[in-house]
């Protein structure tokens, strides 16, 4: 007796993952396509270079606003950043669509569980990087 | 239930397994004459039902009878019953692509969480993946189908990937010009991967399992030796 509505939830949640996926990964190759077309001949070899004794905390901008200003120019590094984001949100999208997922049908243990996980999920992307305990700034 | 309740339960057919009521003085031909139709086994009963109501908590073997989604209403004693419990919870199914149904029960479910705490502590020590372990603690502990194993793995490790890779992200640490080849090369390896594994048969991915697993072994002896 699984409902049509769960049914139909489990769908939305494979589309999540699927499409989640797909955007991404469409977005990071044209970021990378962006990067190719921007400096065709350039010797990119610094941009990829390890430096082993650094801690690169803060090598990179990922501020939401960076990104969103550098998006209307189609900068490819705003790109690439965009896409990381939708990369990174896609597991996060598709637990909390879980938690829906067991309230529709009526299963609280797994509301809870899934719940918890998506707590501790939110709590390690948004407070941690706060909290010097945890090496935040 | 008793037979006076049946007439108030408009609307629904009632089912009753026979003899079901006799040691409670309830004998079959008054839940016959209240309007329920009676079966000789529990098997059947458990086939047509949505809703199941017991005094006893169900038994092993008749907890495989289950339909998914049916609702079972009896004392559970989830104390002393845990393994009947966990049953109860702990199981699913897939689909093949040939379109057969596959219906799996984990079983030992404290041995697999074991495994994977050793799966964590040995992943967060040694930066190895803890994939492996999810995969073995699954397969030889719970004995879930490979296919099972290997896709919860995968997606466990999303999942958690997601709140270390996020951390590093946020803190300006990810290098976009050497992840971004590695993530779209992952992404459709990945995806080309999950529509082997579609048409792929239990036991071929297993030992597949066993010649990665047998390789990464080989190649961290070499390297612990320095070789």
């Amino acid at each position: 007796m699984v409902s049509k509505d769960a049914d139909k939830m489990s769908d939305v949640l494979s589309l999540v993952l699927r499409y989640g996926v797909l955007a991404s990964a469409t977005i990071i190759a044209a970021g990378a396509f962006l990067f190719a077309l921007h400096s065709p001949y350039q010797d990119a070899s610094f941009l990829t270079r390890y430096y082993p004794g650094r801690v690169p905390h803060g090598s990179y901008d990922t501020s939401l606003w960076s990104i969103a200003t550098g998006l209307p120019s189609l900068s490819p590094y705003s790109v690439v950043e965009l896409g990381f984001i939708v990369l990174l949100a896609t597991p996060v999208l598709r637990v909390a669509f879980s938690v829906v997922l067991f309230a529709t049908e009526g299963d609280r243990r797994y509301v809870y569980i899934t719940a918890a996980v998506l707590l501790i999920l939110l709590f390690s992307l948004f407070v941690t990087p706060f909290i010097p305990a945890f090496g935040g700034s | 239930m008793t037979p006076q309740t049946i007439p108030r339960l408009s609307g629904m057919s009632v089912i009753v397994e026979r003899g079901a009521g006799q040691e409670a003085g309830f004998p079959d031909s008054a839940y016959e004459k209240a309007g329920a139709s009676m079966v000789d086994d529990a098997g059947s009963l458990y086939e047509k039902t949505d809703v199941i109501l017991k005094v006893q908590p169900p038994l092993p073997a008749e907890a495989q009878l289950f339909r998914q989604g049916s609702i079972l209403a009896s004392l559970l004693h989830p104390k002393s019953n845990l393994d009947v419990v966990k049953e109860l919870d702990l199981r699913g199914s897939y689909t093949e692509l040939d379109g057969s149904l596959v219906e799996y029960n984990a079983t030992r479910p404290k041995a697999g969480l074991l495994g994977m705490l050793a799966a964590g502590m040995i992943s967060g020590l040694l930066g190895i993946g803890s994939g492996t372990f999810k995969v073995i603690s699954m397969d030889v502990a719970m004995k879930l189908p490979m296919k099972v194993s290997t896709t919860t793995s995968n997606f466990m490790i999303g999942v958690t990937a997601a709140a270390s890779a996020g951390i590093y992200f946020v803190r300006g640490d990810v290098n976009p010009f050497i992840a971004a080849p590695v993530a779209v090369g992952v992404l459709i390896g990945a995806s080309v991967g999950t529509r082997l594994l579609m048409r792929a048969r239990n036991p071929t991915v297993r030992k597949v399992f066993a010649v990665v697993l047998a390789a990464s072994a080989v190649e961290m002896i070499a390297r612990a030796l320095g070789v």
